[in-house]
């Protein structure tokens, strides 16, 4: 049990999509590695450290090789460390490397935690409610194509146990396969038939139909939903207003330091990706000391 | 006053000129839990929809259906989608959900019940199905008996008051069907709720009934209590009975129908005053001394996928040119697997199949193994019966002279015309019969041919089987009809934990099985020990009667 399974998931869903699009926008080191830390840390507390840590070569494998391309393949910047095949080699191509490294690194883990945090079907179940022919459309299919592929099976097994789909040549395999094809058209429409007599037979179709609910919004959604809205607008200022825009190219030392209204930005920002991780982090301890009290 | 009241309906489907359902007449009471029972093609299911708006055929239709007082046509799609369940008989083909809870809410949702509602009523179907532990299950996961109980909570959480149940449990094993019938019998019971239920397997549900209904030609031909049903029954009519009132009623039949095992066996007592002793059954033929095995697996193992448990274990069989070998045991167990593997479909992990003394299988085709999958759909392409058999008489002499010959044996004479889709089931499978035995098959091997089957067709298929095996093909059947592997195999065994055990005689193995075994056996043991089917039952008992007169 995890506490994101205790809200609804809504609000595990827009706390992940404000995560992820602040991500995906940053540009700023500052709030590139606070993110990444965070994202660490989050993958942390939910698969534990040590299955966290067995990540960190294929981490580094990626964040090289971003690296290298980045190095090999930009030349601007003002501090040249080599020349390759009469190219400059530059510092600031590889810091600026090194964090879009960080930058993808952070998005695969947050991804990771929220695919966690929010299985397919919970996920899945967002949509139902929305859309629901369109969701009922597509679990349909879904459905149908295994169940094809294994009546397809039992076709060809069946026949050409009798011989009946095992030509000879080409031109004959080729028939042969046609004809299983043509049944199995014909049993899935049989079976479609039924399931349609399945549906119409409980009231499909009706108007006004409704969807069950069984994930009943909370007080804490709410709380979180408003503290989400709260911190999500300081931290989107900066995209709004142009300002926080970082240029490696040339790279300007002095705005490393963020200054007052940045880093207000920034740690909201970033509080944001650090209330789950505070929240699973809470939850995971109560279970080692209700543990440990056992 | 009675609350379903079907008077003087006539249907005729689109297109057809017989009429499916001719001047049928039927009244139930509130509360009333009926058993249909008739021959394939009757008109039961037609009935059945008959009564259910949404899934009405379409066709011309006469006579009236009143529900509660109200005609059938002039409720309302809502009342009419909650108040009238319907489970029909595949398993497998009613779901529309992902999981089970989705699947039992979708009625409720269809229906436009308050949203936070449905998760009380999806829980309160469930629970009184013994199901709720699956609520969070895939429906993909589920064994067909549990599917079909998530078919009947879906029914039951729209609050019906009238309960349509189209042969609901011919797909399911002895057990599943057990518990979907005590099932039924609960919300009739202790829910008040009017139950029809039309289906072939007499055995389970004539001690559940409040009345029988025959229906012949669209027609109910009569409506009695199982007990004068059993008593009243002659001629045609004693086939749809169960074995304790069919044997009660072949041999006596004056005073009270027994109905279960517990009441026939009184009744036997009272007939057999002094109990024949046990006597060491003896093996009539034992395999060894016939001729050499025709197909033979040693020390098979088999699994799906490399961390998928044994389906197949360490198995050991034989089967002799001449014999049939009935393989029992629940579905899922693993018998489609062991026939699959025997005709060459799937290979053995480790372990070897023999044909005819030689390691590997025949060439498909003509005079090797003959497979008939439980479905026999999967094997009809065409769109006549005439060219599905014309499908396979390629390089005999004489192919329409084969083709007429074959269907006359397999009773298909009338129907070589017709799509293969629009038989019965019974059809469905003696025209998969008769295109295996088309191709001269030395060994046939069969997956649940009784499925779905009523008696006539039951007996039918029997009387094939057995002409082919005196014929000198060897048979090898999968299914859990126990009275059927009774009457027509040599040998019976259960296949278990992955393995066939020794095969046994098959008058031994179920005059010694105690619980896993027929009707006939379990009424007769210890009073007449040696009869394990109906018939030789009535046999042994006329025999008895004689020799006392």
């Amino acid at each position: 049990m995890t506490y994101a399974d205790r809200l609804h998931p809504l609000t595990v869903f827009a706390f992940y999509c404000a995560i992820l699009v602040l991500t995906m926008t940053a540009t700023h080191p500052v709030a590139l590695l606070s993110l990444f830390v965070s994202a660490v840390l989050l993958r942390a507390v939910q698969i534990g450290v040590k299955r966290t840590l067995a990540g960190v070569p294929i981490a580094l494998l990626l964040l090289l090789s971003v690296t290298a391309i980045n190095l090999f393949l930009v030349h601007r910047g003002a501090k040249i460390l080599f020349f390759l095949n009469g190219k400059p080699i530059t510092l600031e191509a590889g810091l600026a490397g090194v964090f879009s490294g960080l930058m993808i690194l952070s998005v695969i883990l947050f991804c990771a935690c929220m695919s966690r945090s929010l299985p397919g079907d919970r996920m899945l179940s967002l949509f139902k409610r929305r859309l629901p022919r369109l969701a009922l459309l597509l679990r349909m299919t879904l459905g149908f194509i295994p169940r094809m592929r294994t009546r397809y099976r039992e076709i060809s097994d069946a026949r050409g146990a009798l011989g009946l789909s095992r030509g000879r040549g080409m031109l004959n395999v080729l028939r042969a396969r046609l004809t299983d094809l043509s049944i199995l058209l014909t049993l899935t429409l049989e079976e479609s038939m039924d399931q349609a007599d399945g549906m119409r037979a409980r009231g499909y179709g009706l108007p006004g139909a409704t969807r069950a609910v069984t994930e009943p919004r909370s007080a804490r959604d709410a709380i979180l939903s408003v503290g989400l809205v709260l911190l999500l607008v300081p931290a989107l200022l900066p995209l709004f207003t142009g300002r926080g825009e970082w240029n490696w190219y040339p790279l300007d030392r002095s705005a490393l330091v963020p200054d007052l209204f940045l880093s207000l930005s920034f740690a909201a920002g970033t509080a944001i990706a650090v209330l789950p991780i505070l929240l699973e982090g809470k939850e995971t301890l109560k279970w080692h000391i209700l543990r440990s009290r056992i | 006053m009675a609350y379903l009241a079907v008077s003087d309906l006539t249907f005729t489907y689109h297109g057809s000129t017989t009429p499916a359902l001719a001047g049928c007449s039927l009244s139930v009471r509130e509360g009333e839990f009926l058993l249909v029972v008739g021959r394939s093609g009757c008109g039961k299911t037609t009935l059945l929809r008959s009564l259910k708006p949404a899934l009405a055929p379409y066709g011309e239709r006469k006579g009236s259906v009143t529900l509660d007082g109200t005609e059938l046509d002039r409720m309302s799609p809502r009342d009419a989608a909650s108040v009238i369940g319907f489970v029909g008989q595949d398993p497998e083909r009613q779901t529309v959900s992902d999981t089970v809870f989705a699947e039992i809410a979708f009625g409720l949702e269809s229906v436009g019940l308050d949203g936070t509602l449905i998760p009380g009523r999806v829980a309160e179907a469930a629970d009184f199905l013994g199901i709720g532990r699956l609520a969070s299950r895939k429906i993909s996961e589920l064994s067909g008996g549990e599917k079909q109980l998530v078919n009947l909570a879906s029914a039951l959480a729209l609050n019906p008051r009238l309960l349509l149940l189209d042969e609901p449990v011919t797909r399911l094993d002895p057990p599943a069907k057990l518990r979907f019938l005590s099932a039924v019998r609960r919300i009739n019971e202790e829910a008040g709720v009017t139950v029809i239920l039309a289906g072939h397997d007499t055995e389970e549900l004539f001690p559940l009934v409040d009345r029988v209904a025959r229906m012949d030609a669209g027609r109910i031909v009569s409506v009695l209590p199982p007990r004068d049903f059993a008593r009243s029954a002659d001629g045609a009519d004693v086939r749809f009975l169960p074995t304790v009132p069919r044997v009660w009623r072949s041999v006596n039949g004056t005073d009270e129908a027994p109905l279960t095992v517990r009441e026939g066996r009184a009744w036997l007592r009272t007939v057999c005053k002094d109990p024949v002793p046990e006597t060491e059954p003896t093996d009539a033929a034992t395999p060894e001394k016939k001729a050499a095995a025709l197909l033979s697996a040693k020390d098979v193992w088999f699994r799906y996928g490399r961390n998928d448990p044994d389906v197949v274990a360490n198995l050991t069989c034989s089967l002799f040119p001449g014999e049939i070998l009935s393989v029992l045991g629940p579905n899922g167990a693993g018998k489609t697997t062991l026939i699959k593997l025997l005709s060459g479909i799937l290979r053995p992990v480790a372990g070897t199949v023999r044909y005819d003394g030689k390691r590997g299988l025949p060439e498909t085709g003509r005079g090797g193994i003959a497979y008939l999958p439980q479905n026999p759909a999967l094997l009809f392409a065409r769109d006549r019966v005439r060219e599905e058999l014309d499908e396979v008489t390629e390089g005999l002499p004489d192919r329409e002279d084969a083709i007429s010959r074959a269907a006359a044996r397999f009773s298909l004479e009338g129907k070589l015309d017709a799509h293969p889709y629009d038989l019965s089931g019974g059809e469905q499978t003696r025209l998969a019969l008769a295109k295996l035995t088309l191709l001269s098959p030395r060994v046939l091997l069969l997956d649940e041919p009784t499925a779905g089957l009523d008696p006539f067709a039951r007996a039918a298929l029997a009387s094939v089987l057995r002409e082919s095996a005196a014929a000198g093909c060897a048979i090898l059947l999968a299914t859990h009809d126990l009275a059927f592997a009774s009457e027509v195999s040599d040998r019976a065994e259960l296949f278990f934990n992955g393995k066939l055990n020794a095969c046994a005689d098959v008058r031994r193995f179920f005059s010694e099985n105690r619980f896993y075994t027929t009707q006939a056996s379990r009424l007769s043991q210890g009073i007449l020990p040696t009869a394990t089917t109906a018939d030789e039952l009535i046999a042994e008992l006329r025999k008895e009667g004689g020799d006392a007169k």
